[in-house]
């Protein structure tokens, strides 16, 4: 190894372990405080459903609580991990604040998967880090970590389908595309939007294998596909069943409503179109209540969502200006994300399959989201982190669309590296300093 | 061997859709009538759903006959506008109080969805006696069966044998439309 390759080896891998020291101490200061958790509303009903599957050992109906219509794979482990404890610690709380290290063992996971996934799809190491460090970092992510709900497991679970069907892409090893479809379908009973990774595993090999000759591999991956298409629809029919109440004569998918104060506007094209930057750097946070230039706007509050989450940090801000500052900086660089993705449409010639299974994947997410939209016009239900299937999807997207536009700069190509590293510097300032608030000063 | 034209390979999913139709037909229940006791103990024939929209009765006691093709624990769902009280089948109590601990209810008083119930069905006739009780306005009455989650489940795998095989056989056609674009727009 030569001595540059061990100083980028070392610069990623410490990206990771402070990745996940991060983690650790977020939930070891945050995660704590279950119910009254800072950055959930809906834990309790996440709890409930939890605990019907520990004191019942089988599934509620899924229109008698709120969190109920969701697909059953979590709640089935941390029911069962419940039961098991209560067997020996009386107290709920304690339970609780176990379940919640389960999310962060998941995060890490995630983490992990991603560190290896940047290693897979580019040689360039910065690019390898920018991936890494936005997942390391990016607030609204580490968040997930501390959460008593089934987003941390759906990343973890995305992102190994990722992995493991890159990892395909590039070595065509059968057990790739096997470990692919098990941990897409194990997506799928996680949350049902979960379903658009087996779709692009089914594109993915049909694009791939798309004229083959070899009547062998043919044969092989015909096999694949079809149990792919038999699995998805296996999968479907059980969601299916449990979504059926009979007595409405019709499915509950989910469960959601057009909250008080959090009403938007869909059918105004001014909703998708506009993009209120300026209001939302002045703003600092893409408040859910806050506002409504940021709220009721569906790419601000998305973009917002991305960086600090639907959350208030008012309480912080007016105390530590600073704080705010250093957010209206993370916004700042933090269009590096967005515009990544759209320089990356310029660089289409150049898109290997990688790039075409993450914007396909990425696609389908964002249509599911504003199809939900004109359904529930609630602004949490733009938020980002609905599009936890395609994280890993979308970061690819961006560092790559960087990458591509940084070799066109010649000299000044070293400009977006420094920046890409400055933003996942802040961000990392941003998160330590806020866990530090919590623990000096207990806000 | 092209399978797509191998007859009887298309022979035996027919065979295999069919059977899970008569295996979920099988498990389905019929209801044969169903009445509105009033008070006075006058039964008057009904439709489920039903729905009457003034306030006649406090107290609500239907009757539903079903019939079922085999001995079986049903998965019914029944709703009462406003609260269910008491069920039987063949004279025998259905025990509430599992389903009230479950939702951690005193009362069932989900009178749009109701609750899913296990109800023990014999061969052929059976009378399930439901009381209830309405607090204001028009009643309802809802009884539906869920079908059996395995029962189910054979029936989508059987459907999806040959919706996978047809899925495959239109891939195949992408397939050939993919190969000529590549070639035309020279993809990687």
């Amino acid at each position: 190894m030569e001595k540059n390759d061990k100083i980028t080896l070392i610069i990623l891998v410490l990206i990771v372990l402070l990745g996940i020291i991060i983690r650790i101490a977020y939930v070891n200061y945050f995660g704590s405080e279950v119910y009254v958790n800072y950055y959930t509303h809906d834990t309790p009903n996440h709890i409930q459903y939890i605990k019907f599957v520990a004191e019942n050992l089988s599934l509620p109906e899924v229109d008698k609580g709120l969190e109920y219509p969701q697909q059953p794979l979590y709640y089935i482990i941390t029911g069962i991990t419940y039961r098991f404890f209560n067997y020996f610690i009386s107290s709920d709380q304690t339970i609780l604040r176990m379940l919640v290290w389960l999310s962060a063992f998941f995060s890490i996971g995630a983490l992990i998967f991603v560190y290896s996934l940047a290693k897979k799809i580019t040689d360039s190491i910065w690019v390898q880090s920018f991936i890494t460090g936005l997942f390391s970092f990016t607030p609204a992510i580490v968040y997930q970590a501390g959460m008593l709900n089934n987003d941390s497991f759906l990343t973890f679970l995305a992102t190994g389908t990722f992995f493991f069907l890159v990892a395909f892409i590039k070595n065509e090893k059968t057990k790739n595309i096997i470990l692919a479809i098990i941990f897409a379908v194990l997506t799928v009973f996680t949350k049902i939007s979960g379903g658009i990774l087996l779709i692009i595993i089914l594109s993915t090999l049909i694009y791939k294998y798309g004229y083959k000759k070899d009547q062998k591999t043919n044969y092989k991956i015909s096999a694949i596909i079809y149990l792919s298409f038999l699995i998805g629809f296996l999968c479907f029919g059980a969601y299916l069943y449990r979504a059926y109440i009979p007595s409405a004569g019709g499915f509950r998918f989910v469960e959601s409503y057009v909250y008080e104060g959090q009403q938007t506007n869909p059918t105004h094209i001014s909703y998708f179109l506009n993009f209120n930057f300026s209001e939302f750097l002045k703003e600092g946070q893409a408040f859910v209540y806050g506002n409504e230039h940021v709220a009721r706007n569906f790419p601000t509050f998305l973009y917002g969502s991305f960086l600090f989450g639907e959350y208030s940090y008012t309480n912080i801000t007016n105390i530590y200006p600073f704080i705010k500052i250093l957010m209206q900086l993370i916004i700042l660089l933090g269009l590096l994300f967005p515009l990544g993705i759209i320089i990356n449409l310029f660089y289409i010639k150049k898109w290997n399959t990688v790039d075409y299974i993450s914007a396909f994947g990425s696609i389908i997410n964002l249509g599911l989201i504003i199809f939900f939209l004109f359904r529930y016009p609630s602004v949490c239900n733009s938020d980002f982190r609905y599009l936890s299937p395609m994280f890993s999807g979308l970061i690819i997207l961006s560092g790559m669309g960087l990458y591509r536009f940084a070799e066109r700069l010649g000299k000044l190509k070293f400009i977006i590296p420094v920046l890409c590293f400055s933003l996942i510097s802040l961000e990392f300032f941003w998160i330590a300093g806020r866990i530090a608030i919590k623990i000096f000063m207990n806000i | 061997m092209n399978i797509f034209n191998n007859k009887l390979i298309w022979f035996v999913y027919f065979i295999l859709i069919v059977f899970s139709m008569c295996l979920f037909n099988l498990f389905s229940i019929t209801i044969d009538k169903s009445y509105l006791i009033q008070p006075d103990g006058i039964k008057n024939e009904i439709t489920i759903p039903f729905q009457k929209d003034q306030f006649d009765f406090q107290n609500l006691n239907y009757e539903v006959e079903v019939n079922s093709n085999i001995n079986q624990l049903a998965d019914i769902n029944i709703a009462v506008d406003d609260i269910i009280d008491k069920i039987s089948v063949n004279g025998k109590e259905v025990n509430l109080e599992v389903v009230k601990k479950t939702y951690g209810k005193t009362a069932l008083d989900d009178y749009k969805r109701g609750y899913l119930f296990n109800i023990p069905l014999k061969i052929g006739r059976n009378i399930i006696y439901i009381s209830g009780q309405n607090i204001g306005g028009g009643y309802t009455l809802k009884f539906k069966q869920k079908p059996f989650f395995l029962i189910w489940m054979i029936l989508f795998f059987t459907i999806g044998l040959p919706l996978s095989h047809l899925c495959i056989y239109f891939t195949k056609f992408i397939n050939k439309f993919i190969f000529v674009w590549k070639k035309t727009i020279k993809l990687p």
